[in-house]
């Protein structure tokens, strides 16, 4: 059996549509399909086989052209199990967005109803087997259509683009029955590795992509017994022994041995939708499929035979050779209660790109002033914010220390505080404290009046001459303009001083 | 519509003869308003402003606005013939600061260290609203980030067109030299107002080798100029203008500066200030920040503002309205801004229940430096006392930093003589100008103090006879 890796780098933005619906905005895939390889495998093609080598590429289901997943560096990636949850509220990864395994609950193996917080399920992203979860950026572009004579937007002619920016990097499987002749596979990975457009808009600035091929490493499905579990890595369309579209598939309708689902340890979503045939120019009868990340198990009444596992490889259910039914069976991760992850491996995650130093260009400089920019300013605003939290706990206890009623003022009035903003603002934050032309003095109305800083006793102007001496003139404007906010609300106060 | 077949095209120069403050429209929760700014941080003129009010304008001048600058109805569409490019900053030495700059070429060039630091550092015009009463309005107080006057821009219009645009092209041009072409915010306060420094033009008919080979050559910069004509824009005399030259009494002082330049013999300086600004000075090609001298600045504000409040007293009174009349809820309540009609006319209104109304009188910022520091600038020493004690109250004693006998000039510009027709907004604009010349009307600071009163003169005839009776 022929079965290679397709290594897929984006060369420009691709667009792959979720549903070729055009009413409604436009929502996209986050992976590759199986369908988009097929299509532009066959596009070059099909023109130079015979009807029956055609036939027996693209649609007889002995080649698969498996979904492009994300890769992350140089990890494969996996739809993330619907099975696992983690506590509601609490952060699931670390910074380097790494799941933190105790706190991922697979709830095939563990009760919900005993456990003390309330779980939510992990979805919409990848994993690699290291545990990393991986999301795939996107990238949404109005476009529209302009009228040929008045050079404006047509009516009804302005739409969304969900696209997957260019750089991004996945992984497909491409894999053959033996009795597919050799040479006929070997046109197929021709065409692909020469070059290829993928999705939609290819006509225009979408699209473009490099293909490169490894020789594949196969899936290690677990051993089964009496219980299965799959994890899809692709939607799987199903059908029932009536040859109806079911969601809730049973093991015997899949080709699998007999034996029932288990609700309770499977975790099920599904979508329909219709894809579009380029070459047709028309919609495909409508899929009702289980989407990928769902996990199915089944308590096996029969014996799990080779023949079963062979037929687990080759995919379950329909369009097996558009990328679907690709499933992993009773895989490692989905053992316990918690995942066991993989160790890291040093270099595994960083991308080829990684260590390369960036091209001295102004382009590249204006691009990290933006960014160190960026975050000059979110850092100001944080400690302005954590500024005003001490500044109004110092109000409360200079209140508290006096006694002064809250209708009384006590500290800095907030005009006062506009006259700091007016200083940072018109450049004079040095001038300040200056003991001459100073806006803050020590013997100042307000001022003066004291307050607790830690175990001290200060005036304010001491408390803030602290803070804002060390504070560069946008941080002081920061200052002012949160002292002002703050002021109004406890110069005179609504709330009265602890008795 | 016929294929077009010309290329009609100006290149131009332009200059902020007053501030310009063209905002993003929001503010950073420090300042109000941020100015717009390209990839270098530099201060710009979006093409979508300068389109606006040109289109205003063509409009006003009975242009058929939608033939050059499109319009989209429902049954009929087309996209706008004429293309207007973003305002590019110029450098010191007059060149478009155009592309992605390198840091080196910013901070080695003064005028673009100086506009790209306005980021972090804007300059501000502190503005508030006062109410009748003559107090600050309730969130009456704000402010507007500001290019200083002087900095010129490189820009670009163009049209698509045959050669019967030709007069359109023409009247449009003429535009640029239209008092009311200002751009930005607060135009009627003083800011935004411009002047076209050059202008080059060239109309390519496309049709003909040597026309095509002129426009092929021709280099994309907003500055190349190879191959256009330098033009003279005609002088806009259409204007009604009122001038008016005031001699003060004695002190005045107007805004509250922050560039002490008189401080007493123990080397404090004054806590109140007359309101000094930069600007950029051209000579020879070339631009500089006044840095020696800066600008003693009477914002177009505080005259609109002092004007405003008499002519609507002037007005109340001649059309007999009278507070006498008015419930006292009415009168807590009054607004000027919103009841007095000589005001709306005249100096415009916001949007509210009906669609606001810009102004029609055009008041431009105005820069003295015919003063100097040790004869015009002095200092006035005060102090609060206590009102039951009759003491001086601690902390209270502040000196004051005032303008001495500096004479002011400015002109008004109606921009719609028809605001004038109604004989009462006329003979209220009359007195309250008459007040102003007479010693009757302060403008600036301390007017109880009698600070801020001029005699002056108006060089134009007034609109009406017995204007003050």
């Amino acid at each position: 059996m022929l079965a290679h890796h397709l290594d897929i780098t984006l060369r420009e933005d691709a667009v792959f549509s979720e549903r070729a619906a055009t009413v409604g905005g436009h929502r996209g895939l986050d992976y590759i399909p199986g369908s988009a390889l097929l299509g532009a495998a066959a596009g070059r093609l099909y023109g130079q086989l015979s009807a029956d080598e055609s036939w027996l590429l693209f649609h007889s289901g002995k080649v698969r052209f498996g979904n492009g997943l994300p890769l992350h560096g140089k990890l494969p990636t996996y739809p993330v199990p619907l099975a696992w949850h983690s506590p509601k509220g609490t952060q699931a990864t670390d910074n380097n967005k790494r799941l933190h395994a105790e706190r991922v609950s697979n709830f095939c193996h563990v009760d919900p109803a005993r456990l003390e917080l309330q779980h939510e399920q992990l979805r919409h992203a990848y994993l690699a087997t290291d545990g990393t979860l991986h999301k795939v950026e996107k990238r949404h572009e109005m476009r529209t259509a302009l009228t040929q004579g008045q050079r404006r937007a047509e009516e009804g002619q302005l739409f969304g683009y969900v696209a997957i920016p260019a750089g991004s990097r996945f992984r497909a499987r491409l894999e053959a029955d033996p009795d597919v002749p050799e040479h006929l596979l070997q046109k197929l990975l021709d065409v692909l590795t020469a070059g290829i457009f993928l999705g939609r808009s290819r006509a225009a600035e979408y699209g473009r992509s490099t293909v490169a091929s490894s020789p594949l490493q196969a899936l290690e499905h677990g051993k089964v017994e009496d219980r299965l579990t799959l994890w899809l890595l692709s939607d799987l369309a199903a059908l029932t022994d009536q040859g109806q579209p079911t969601t809730q598939p049973l093991p015997l309708w899949l080709g699998l041995p007999a034996g029932r689902l288990l609700p309770e340890s499977s975790f099920i979503m599904t979508r329909r939708y219709s894809p579009w045939n380029a070459h047709r120019k028309g919609y495909d009868i409508e899929r009702i499929v289980i989407t990928q990340g769902s996990v199915l198990t089944y308590a096996l009444d029969a014996p799990f035979t080779d023949e079963h596992l062979t037929r687990l490889r080759q995919g379950l259910g329909l369009y097996r050779e558009a990328g679907l039914g690709q499933v992993w069976a009773n895989p490692p991760l989905l053992d316990g209660e918690h995942p066991v992850f993989v160790a890291v491996t040093p270099g595994s995650e960083d991308s080829d790109t990684t260590d390369t130093p960036a091209p001295k260009h102004n382009l590249i400089d204006w691009l990290e002033q933006r960014v160190k920019r960026a975050q000059g300013q979110q850092d100001i605003r944080k400690q302005g914010e954590q500024f005003a939290k001490e500044l109004e706990q110092a109000y409360m206890a200079a209140r508290n220390y006096t006694g002064r009623p809250a209708h009384l003022p006590i500290g800095p009035s907030p005009s006062q505080w506009g006259t700091v903003l007016e200083y940072a603002r018109d450049g004079r934050s040095k001038e300040l404290f200056d003991p001459k032309n100073g806006a803050i003095k020590d013997s100042m109305e307000g001022w003066s009046d004291l307050t607790y800083a830690g175990d001290t006793m200060k005036s304010f102007a001491a408390w803030f001459e602290e803070r804002a001496k060390v504070a560069d003139p946008r941080l002081q404007q920061e200052y002012a303009h949160q002292g002002k906010d703050v002021a109004h609300k406890c110069h005179i106060s609504k709330k009265e001083p602890h008795a | 519509m016929t294929m077009p077949t010309h290329y009609y095209l100006a290149r131009l120069t332009l200059e902020c003869v007053t501030p310009l403050s063209i905002g993003t429209g929001r503010g950073d929760g420090v300042f109000d308003v941020q100015l717009v700014t390209d990839a270098n941080g530099l201060p710009a003129i979006p093409g979508t402003s300068l389109a606006g009010v040109l289109r205003h304008l063509f409009k006003r001048a009975g242009g058929n606005d939608d033939l050059l600058f499109g319009h989209a109805g429902k049954t009929s569409t087309l996209a706008s013939r004429l293309e207007v490019s973003w305002g590019v900053l110029c450098n010191s030495k007059g060149r478009a600061a155009e592309g992605l700059l390198p840091q080196g070429e910013l901070d080695d060039d003064p005028l673009l260290h100086h506009a790209a630091g306005l980021a972090e550092q804007p300059l501000i015009r502190e503005r508030v609203r006062i109410t009748h009463r003559g107090a600050a309005a309730d969130k009456g107080k704000f402010d507007r980030s500001i290019l200083p006057a002087g900095y010129r821009f490189a820009a670009e219009l163009a049209l698509w067109g045959t050669p019967a645009d030709s007069a359109e092209w023409q009247r449009l041009l003429d535009l640029l030299n239209d008092p009311a072409f200002r751009l930005g915010g607060a135009t009627r306060a003083g800011l935004g107002a411009l002047r076209v420094v050059t202008c080059h033009t060239r109309t390519f008919d496309l049709t003909t080798p040597n026309d095509a080979a002129a426009f092929r050559k021709l280099g994309r910069r907003a500055d190349d100029l190879t191959g256009l004509d330098r033009i003279e824009l005609a002088a806009n005399t259409r204007r009604r203008v009122i001038e008016i030259e005031l001699k003060p009494n004695s002190y005045w002082r107007i805004g509250q500066g922050n560039l002490p330049q008189s401080p007493d013999d123990n080397g404090k300086s004054a806590d109140l200030l007359p309101r000094l600004e930069q600007r950029v000075l051209w000579n020879e090609g070339k631009g500089a920040l006044a840095k020696a001298k800066r600008h003693l600045l009477v914002p177009a504000a505080s005259i609109k503002g002092a004007l405003s409040h008499r002519i609507a007293y002037h007005y109340n009174r001649f059309s007999g309205q009278f507070a006498e009349d008015m419930a006292d809820e009415a009168i807590a309540g009054y607004d000027k801004s919103a009841a007095n009609r000589a005001v709306r006319t005249l100096f415009g209104f916001a949007k509210g229940d009906a669609a606001g109304q810009a102004g029609s009188l055009l008041i431009d910022d105005i820069y003295l430096d015919q003063y100097t520091a040790d004869k015009n600038l002095q200092l006035v020493m005060h102090n609060a006392i206590d009102r039951f004690t009759g003491g001086v109250r601690n902390h209270m004693l502040f000196s004051e930093e005032m303008v001495w006998k500096v004479p002011i000039s400015f002109k008004i510009t109606v921009l719609d003589d028809a605001v004038l027709d109604d004989p009462d907004i006329r003979r209220a604009l009359d007195a309250a100008i008459a007040d102003l010349c007479e010693g009757r009307l302060a403008l600036g600071g301390g007017a109880g103090k009698g600070h801020g009163f001029f005699q002056g003169t108006r060089k134009d005839n007034p609109f009406s006879t017995g204007a003050a009776a």
